[in-house]
């Protein structure tokens, strides 16, 4: 997903001391990472404070950040990482959260006013999806996440996630079939 | 080409991330094979219902609430807070796991302590000889009397 910033150029005027060009950069990525956050934990709040840590550890590590990368992958990465801590840290907690996240999302349709008949399809299918998304593997899901939200290329989820090309056709692969299995079986 | 091979090549065919070659062979295995067209038909179905997604956008005042965060921490602190949550973690378990070894082997002792106390409680050595003028003292004359008939 390439954003339509200058981004090299934002990165010289922030190494030579100009605060408000990181902040050009939160602007034009925000939602890209909090949406990346909340699918990746589930939850509004963790996706809050995981994508705020990310621009925090992003800016703190900016200077040392190479310019021929790219810098929403470079941001992908220290989000998926970020997720992966919260993940592991906060399991137990999300477990409360994630009904109250679920009815949220429901209510969350795109505004085309579709009819009521399809409303409450695409409602469900969300629901079970979402369900389903929480319930994969968390190397499954930045995968899958990456390909089907983010609309990143496999090159650019290798990059994003440090793994090779095969790794991620294997991922996104298995991503699919169990995503397939747990919206059919729910209850499993 | 054989369906265990198509099968793995489904998901990459709908990303777009074959060769033309590959696509090539994909899409005439699948015209001659219903159960890689159903595959590839649930595959798409799938790939379609992320569009149902809610598309979450970031809370208003994201960017300011980053950049505050930004400005309060002290310059030179380095954000290495999982690292050091981590570290905690891995000490409470060490420290959790050495407590209950400790425990364990006070406890241990203990009961091997308060065993042999019981054993001993049991001995013959821990009983008194009995007075001769005692209520024992006769009882035994008396059995002894009756042994001795």
């Amino acid at each position: 997903m390439t954003k339509n910033i200058n981004a090299p150029a934002l990165l010289e005027r922030f190494k030579k001391g100009d605060a408000s060009a990181f902040q050009e950069i939160v602007v034009a990525y925000q939602d890209s990472i909090y949406g990346l956050c909340f699918h990746m934990l589930g939850d509004y709040h963790s996706a809050q404070d995981a994508a705020q840590d990310t621009f925090l550890k992003a800016y703190q590590g900016l200077k040392a950040f190479r310019p021929e990368a790219s810098v929403y992958t470079w941001l992908y990465r220290i989000a998926v990482n970020t997720c992966i801590d919260y993940k592991r840290k906060s399991s137990l907690e999300s477990l409360f959260r994630h009904r109250f996240d679920d009815e949220r999302l429901i209510e969350q349709e795109p505004s085309d006013e579709p009819s009521p008949e399809r409303a409450s399809e695409s409602g469900q299918l969300a629901f079970n999806l979402k369900k389903a998304l929480d319930r994969l593997p968390r190397k499954l899901r930045a995968a899958i996440v990456l390909k089907e939200i983010e609309g990143l290329s496999y090159g650019e989820i290798a990059d994003t996630l440090g793994i090779s090309l095969g790794t991620v056709k294997s991922r996104i692969s298995r991503a699919r079939d169990e995503l397939k299995e747990l919206m059919q079986n729910p209850q499993k | 080409m054989r369906c265990s091979k198509a099968k793995k090549l489904l998901s990459p065919y709908i990303d777009n991330e074959l060769s033309a070659g590959q696509k090539h062979l994909i899409e005439s295995h699948v015209k001659g094979c219903a159960a890689c067209s159903t595959k590839l038909e649930v595959l798409r179905g799938l790939q379609s219902s992320f569009a149902h997604l809610a598309m979450p956008q970031a809370p208003y005042g994201f960017a300011t609430r980053v950049m505050s965060g930004i400005a309060e921490r002290p310059k030179g602190v380095p954000l290495l807070l999982p690292v050091f949550t981590r570290l905690v973690e891995a000490a409470a378990i060490a420290a959790i796991i050495l407590i209950g070894t400790k425990a364990g082997v006070l406890l241990g002792s203990a009961f091997v302590q308060q065993r042999s106390t019981m054993v001993s409680s049991l001995s013959l050595d821990s009983f008194e000889s009995v007075q001769p003028n005692s209520i024992g003292g006769a009882y035994i004359a008396m059995m002894e009397g009756t042994h001795e008939k």
